[in-house]
C-alpha cells in the first residue's frame, strides 16, 4: 500500500518537475521514481494506518487541521510583528523555557506538533526528549496557552484527534 | 485591474511583515527572542510574497503558466514544512551550546537555569 | 506592474542588507547562522522577481527551487556543526566544574 501511494506522488513531482509529456522523458520518470521508492517506501508512511480508507479519513481531518492551523499562523504573525513594532516591546517581553508531558505517543504526531507549535503565537520547539516538550515562550500569556491548565492544550488535542483518534 | 489589486495587498502584506521580521532581529535582547521572529516572519511572508506572483502570473491563464504556478506552489509548501524545522534545529543548537538568555530582571543567564526544578530531576535519575 | 515589481525588489533587497547588520555583528556564531537562513529564504523569492521582470520565469523557477532546497541543507548542516562544535568546548569545560549538565546524548544523532 505504501508502495503505491509513495510510486504515485513521486511520479506527480517527476511530471510537474520536468513538464514534458513524450514517452522518453515518462520513461526516465517511471525509471527514476522506481528506484526513489524502492530506497525509500517505508519512509514516508512508517506508523501510519494500512488500510485505505482509514488514511483517507486521516487525510481529511488533517485537512481540517490545516485550515486552524493557517488561521493561528496569521494570528503569531500580527502578534510577533507587534511586539517587533511597538516602541516599547523589551517590556512586555518575558522570556522562559517550560516544559511539559504530551499525550501523543507515535513520532509522527509528536514531529506535526512541534512544528505546529514552532508555527503558532509566541512559542517556539527546542526540542523533544523521552515524550517531554521543551518549549520556548515568548511572553507569558503564550506559555499559558500551551501548558497552563490541566491536561493537554487546544493545539494538543487537535493534533492527538487527527493522528490518534482522541477526543477534540 | 482588481487581479492587480489583489495582487499589490498581498505583496504588500508580505513586505510588511518581512520588515517586522527584520526589526524583530535586529532588536530583540537575545538569540531565543530574534529565533521566533525569524522563524515566524519568514514563514508566512515569503508565502504571501509568493502567492502574489502566482496570482499575477496566472493573468493569462494557459498550460505553461499552470505549470509554472504549480511549481510556486510546491516551492511555498516546501517553505511550510522547512523553515520550522531549520527554526528548530538553530533553536537546539543554540540551547545545547548554552547561549546566554535574557530574562526579565535583567540578568543575562544559563539558559539551563530557567528550567523548572523537577526537570532538573528528571534528567539526574536518568 | 513593471514599476511596483521593482519597487518591491528594492525594498527587499534593503531590507536584506538590514538583516547582514545581524549577520556581520552578531554576538555568537548561531545569531549568524540565523541571519543567513533569512536571506537565503528571501533570495528565492528575488529570483523568481528577477525571473518575472525577465520574461523567463520557467527557467529562473528551477534555479529558485534548487536555491530553496540548498539553503535548508546548509542551514540544517551549519547549526548541526555548531552543536557538535560546541559541545566538544563544553566537555572541557565540564571537568574543570560540574556546572548542571545539559542532556548532551540525543536519540537518533549518533553516527
Amino acid at each position: 500500500m505504501s508502495v503505491i501511494i509513495t510510486f504515485c506522488v513521486m511520479f506527480a513531482l517527476w511530471i510537474v518537475m520536468s513538464g514534458k509529456f513524450d514517452l522518453f522523458h515518462l520513461g526516465m520518470g517511471v525509471l527514476s521514481t522506481g528506484l526513489v521508492t524502492w530506497l525509500s517506501h517505508d519512509l514516508l508512511f512508517s506508523g501510519r494506518p494500512r488500510k485505505l480508507g482509514k488514511l483517507l479519513a486521516e487525510i481529511g481531518r488533517f485537512l481540517r487541521y490545516m485550515l486552524w492551523l493557517f488561521w493561528q499562523i496569521v494570528l503569531a504573525n500580527i502578534h510577533i510583528a507587534s511586539l517587533a513594532l511597538s516602541p516599547r516591546s523589551n517590556e512586555t517581553l518575558d522570556p522562559r523555557i517550560i516544559k511539559f508531558k504530551t499525550v501523543l505517543k507515535t513520532d509522527f504526531a509528536q514531529f506535526v506538533f512541534a512544528n505546529s507549535i514552532t508555527l503558532t503565537p509566541g512559542t517556539t520547539t527546542i526540542r523533544i526528549q523521552d515524550g517531554f516538550f521543551y518549549v520556548h515562550a515568548i511572553t507569558v500569556q503564550s506559555a499559558g496557552d500551551l501548558a497552563g491548565g490541566e491536561g493537554p492544550g487546544e493545539m494538543e488535542r487537535w493534533v492527538a484527534w487527527v493522528f490518534e483518534g482522541g477526543k477534540r | 485591474m482588481l487581479l492587480n489589486t489583489v495582487v499589490i495587498i498581498l505583496m504588500c502584506s508580505g513586505l510588511v511583515l518581512f520588515l517586522a521580521t527584520t526589526v524583530g532581529l535586529l532588536r530583540f535582547p537575545d538569540f531565543y527572542s530574534r529565533v521566533h521572529a525569524a522563524g515566524k516572519g519568514d514563514t508566512l511572508s515569503t508565502a504571501l510574497l509568493l502567492a502574489g506572483l502566482i496570482l499575477y502570473m496566472l493573468r493569462d491563464f494557459n498550460g505553461e503558466t499552470l505549470l509554472t504556478a504549480v511549481k510556486l506552489s510546491l516551492i511555498v509548501f516546501f517553505v511550510f514544512i522547512a523553515s520550522p524545522t531549520a527554526t528548530h534545529a538553530i533553536i537546539d543548537a543554540g540551547y545545547e551550546a548554552r547561549v546566554p538568555y535574557w530574562s526579565k530582571t535583567g540578568e543575562k543567564t544559563d539558559a539551563e537555569h530557567s528550567i523548572p526544578d523537577e526537570s532538573v530531576e528528571h534528567r539526574e535519575n536518568r | 506592474m513593471e514599476q511596483f515589481f521593482i519597487t518591491i525588489g528594492v525594498a527587499l533587497l534593503l531590507l536584506m542588507l538590514a538583516t547582514l547588520y545581524r549577520v556581520i555583528l552578531g554576538p555568537t556564531a548561531i545569531d549568524r547562522i540565523l541571519g543567513v537562513n533569512i536571506i537565503g529564504i528571501k533570495t528565492v523569492v528575488l529570483i523568481i522577481l528577477v525571473g518575472i521582470l525577465d520574461g523567463r520565469v520557467e527557467m529562473f523557477i528551477d534555479i529558485a527551487f534548487a536555491y530553496a532546497l540548498l539553503n535548508f541543507i546548509t542551514t540544517i548542516a551549519a547549526s548541526r556543526f555548531f552543536q557538535r562544535h560546541s559541545q566538544k568546548a563544553l566537555t572541557k569545560v565540564e571537568e574543570k566544574d560540574s556546572a548542571p549538565s545539559a542532556p548532551l546524548e540525543r536519540p537518533g544523532t549518533e553516527g
